[in-house]
């Protein structure tokens, strides 16, 4: 039987152009007359070691044994799988099952569809669960800057901006620069967030400056520019120390506690509801709490009027809120729903007896009306602590009232230093400590409730944890301030409520995460925990700092910083 | 034993020779089984030709389907990547296969004309277990598949896949 066409469903094999078929069968190669159907049959039964063996027979067991559907199944049964049997719910056998129609596929399902190259991304998993990939460096500034450089990551792009060289974007794939843009002189970039939804082949950027002013930016990435879209004048209120972007929506938060809400739509705003005075809301009874207290419409912006540096549609002020008792780092950040926008603050607090614990402020905003539903907040309750008070777990502005609730109280790990860094991408928090640990904590948000779990300490850094970023799915990225130690974590699941032994969950913590192996240099680790190998790395990195880190489904960005202050991206490229 | 454990049908190989065989275990083949549905019980009085498979290969097969003629009916199979990723064969079936290289892939073919799922999958797992563990080269002799790759070409191959050599 002649076989059928050939299968192009695997990418890699365009690297070697496929002959004529000159068929040279041999006349006792019976496997060889089965069809391609049949044989990938048989390979479907086989390991993966066998089957990258099967690939170096011939042409056609190459393409046979790279064939999407049997790594699709590989896939299935070594990542979903696991995940699907982790979440509760009724479960059949049947439905565990790979099968190409019935499986769950959970919220993999962006991958199903498309022509998806299921060996390269078996390939590209692998790599991630045991921190393997090739590092290289993107050379950014030959000084340091102060303040330090900020970094973000998205569809592949890097964008950084600093007082020097201004906004910059970097094509991750290509190594290479793509597009700039100076900002004026004398201004101080503090803070800078990407919104990837404004549509394909775009970003939008917004960037906070030292003296109080911000502005938004486009990178069109096909058309390698950036174009200035909406510039803020300077303010009275100080330095701004964060921001958050989801178009047409801009949080920012000054270095003073001042967070403001602003919307690109040309919604009329109404009058604030609240009949409670917001300064009063601000000074809380329990000493224990933080809140953002709503001001009046008083910040209404005067200065949006007056200058405007283009004629695009200039935002106006949603909300203003004024807290005394939050400290940085703070995380922003702004969740749509269809009916809602949520725009969160997760921030440190100090406690009186225990250090600092996180706290996470949300406010709702209807779509339609673009005005605040409500305000709520909560805290994350720290070790030791006994609540003597009800903790206010909501705060309508429209009422102004307390709801009492008394929570369990449970014992957290000690989350007594003061977190470095907060990376929030709802439902996760994750806090860096300068202790060599990280702590995670869960949200819970529902229409009636806002709730932080107690924090769970992580171990596995040997050494100050400088930043972390984790995504929604509960997959993280961690690095040190020093030394080449790099940490990938699985933290989906595992929050049962019930309290097993510490011991039993801070061991299941640990698998979580992998160190990552970069290849071919001569410092690489290859035992996960060999203190040994952690020396060397500080021989050779001796000097480097490490200080911001982000990641794609792809890579991981480190921010790196030499002695001689030198400014590099580090790509650990997973591909 | 009710009537139907008693009928048989007639198959005919492909050189021609007839073979008797009871009705359930012909009905161990899906294509047999949704054909007399179709046609009725007419079609048992005539002898059915099965083109593609000759006589001893048609033999070997009705040997499985008998010994496995009380096997419970597989659930209706919706999807080929269902099989359980597993190379286990009991006993039986191992002995059952015992056979030259080219009888076995006969099987395969056969039990793939003629739809009989279990026997396919015993047949590709008892090739798969011939490939198991095997360098190419090995692999290579055992089935007699000619290398069409330069050695540049498979270097390149398995330097490709070296990511997945260590687990």
């Amino acid at each position: 039987m002649p076989p059928k066409h050939r299968r192009s469903s695997v990418g890699d094999h365009a690297l070697l152009p496929s002959p004529k078929r000159t068929r040279t069968k041999h006349p006792l190669d019976h496997v060889s007359s089965l069809s391609d159907e049949l044989l990938i049959r048989i390979l479907h039964n086989l390991p993966i070691q066998t089957l990258i063996q099967c690939q170096r027979l011939s042409h056609r067991f190459y393409t046979l044994a790279g064939d999407s559907q049997i790594w699709k199944n590989l896939y299935y049964n070594r990542f979903v799988l696991p995940r699907a049997l982790r979440i509760p719910g009724p479960k059949t056998d049947a439905a565990l099952h790979f099968s190409s129609r019935s499986s769950k596929w959970l919220d993999e399902n962006t991958l199903l569809g498309k022509k998806t190259k299921w060996k390269g991304q078996y390939k590209l998993r692998h790599n991630w669960s045991i921190g393997a990939c090739e590092v290289q460096e993107i050379h950014v500034a030959d000084r340091p800057s102060v303040p330090s450089m900020l970094v973000k990551l998205a569809e592949g792009i890097v964008l950084t901006v600093d007082r020097g060289d201004g906004l910059r974007a970097w094509d991750l794939k290509e190594r290479e620069l793509i597009a700039s843009c100076a900002l004026e002189e004398g201004v101080v970039p503090t803070c800078l967030a990407v919104d990837e939804g404004i549509g394909s082949g775009r970003l939008g950027i917004a960037v906070g400056f030292m003296d109080g002013g911000w502005g938004t930016w486009r990178l069109n990435v096909k058309e390698k520019e950036f174009v200035e879209v909406y510039r803020h004048p300077e303010s009275s209120n100080g330095m701004l120390s964060a921001v958050a972007y989801a178009n047409p929506y801009i949080l920012t938060i000054t270095d003073s506690q001042l967070l403001s809400l602003y919307t690109f739509t040309p919604t009329i705003p109404t009058p604030s509801t609240d009949d409670t005075d917001g300064y009063e809301q601000e000074t809380p009874k329990s000493k224990s709490q933080t809140m953002f207290g709503i001001l009046k419409a008083k910040f209404t912006s005067s200065t949006d009027s007056e200058i405007a540096p283009h004629s695009g549609p200039e935002p106006h002020l949603l909300a203003s809120l004024k807290s005394h008792t939050s400290w940085p780092p703070l995380s922003l950040s702004i969740r749509t729903t269809t009916s809602t926008i949520i725009a969160s603050i997760a921030y440190s607090l100090p406690t009186y007896y225990s250090g600092y614990t996180i706290g996470l402020q949300e406010l709702h905003l209807s779509t339609t009306t673009g005005t605040i539903t409500f305000s709520r907040l909560s805290s994350a309750l720290p070790q030791g602590f006994s609540s003597i008070l009800p903790s206010p777990v909501a705060l309508s502005p429209s009422s102004g009232t307390l709801s009492p609730t008394l929570r369990n109280i449970r014992n957290d790990i000690g989350s007594s230093t003061r977190p470095t860094t907060l990376s929030y991408s709802h439902p996760y928090i994750l806090a860096t400590h300068p202790d060599n640990t990280l702590t995670l904590y869960l949200c819970t948000s529902t229409a009636s409730t806002l709730h932080i779990s107690p924090g769970t300490k992580l171990w596995g850094h040997t050494s100050s944890v400088s930043s972390a970023e984790i995504t929604a799915r509960g997959k993280a990225v961690s690095v040190s301030t020093r030394g080449n130690e790099l940490r990938v974590w699985e933290l989906e699941g595992g929050f049962s409520t019930s309290t097993p032994s510490k011991n039993r969950r801070l061991n299941r913590r640990d698998e979580r995460s992998v160190k990552v192996r970069p290849e071919g240099k001569d410092s690489e680790v290859t035992t996960v925990e060999g203190r040994r190998g952690l020396l060397d790395e500080y021989s050779e990195e001796v000097g480097a700092q490490k200080s911001w880190v982000g990641f794609d489904d792809e890579m991981v960005i480190v921010l790196k910083e030499s002695e001689q202050g030198t400014q590099a991206l580090m790509v650990y490229d997973f591909t | 034993m009710s009537s139907t454990d008693d009928q048989t049908i007639t198959l005919v190989s492909n050189d021609n020779v007839s073979i008797p065989v009871a009705l359930k275990v012909a009905e161990r083949s899906m294509l047999i089984k949704n054909m007399l549905e179709d046609i009725g019980e007419s079609a048992m009085e005539s002898p059915i030709p099965i083109p593609n498979v000759n006589e001893q290969v048609l033999k070997k097969v009705i040997e499985w389907c008998e010994h496995h003629k009380d096997d419970p009916a597989t659930a209706a199979d919706d999807d080929s990547d269902s099989r359980k990723k597993t190379t286990d064969i009991e006993e039986w079936d191992q002995k059952f296969m015992q056979v030259d290289q080219e009888m076995l892939f006969e099987i395969i073919l056969a039990s793939n004309y003629l739809d009989i799922k279990p026997l396919l999958d015993v047949g590709c797992k008892t090739v798969a277990n011939m490939i198991k563990g095997k360098s190419p080269e090995e692999i290579r002799k055992t089935f007699n598949i000619t290398n069409d790759f330069t050695p540049e070409e498979e270097e390149q191959i398995r330097r490709e896949n070296e990511w997945a050599e260590d687990r």
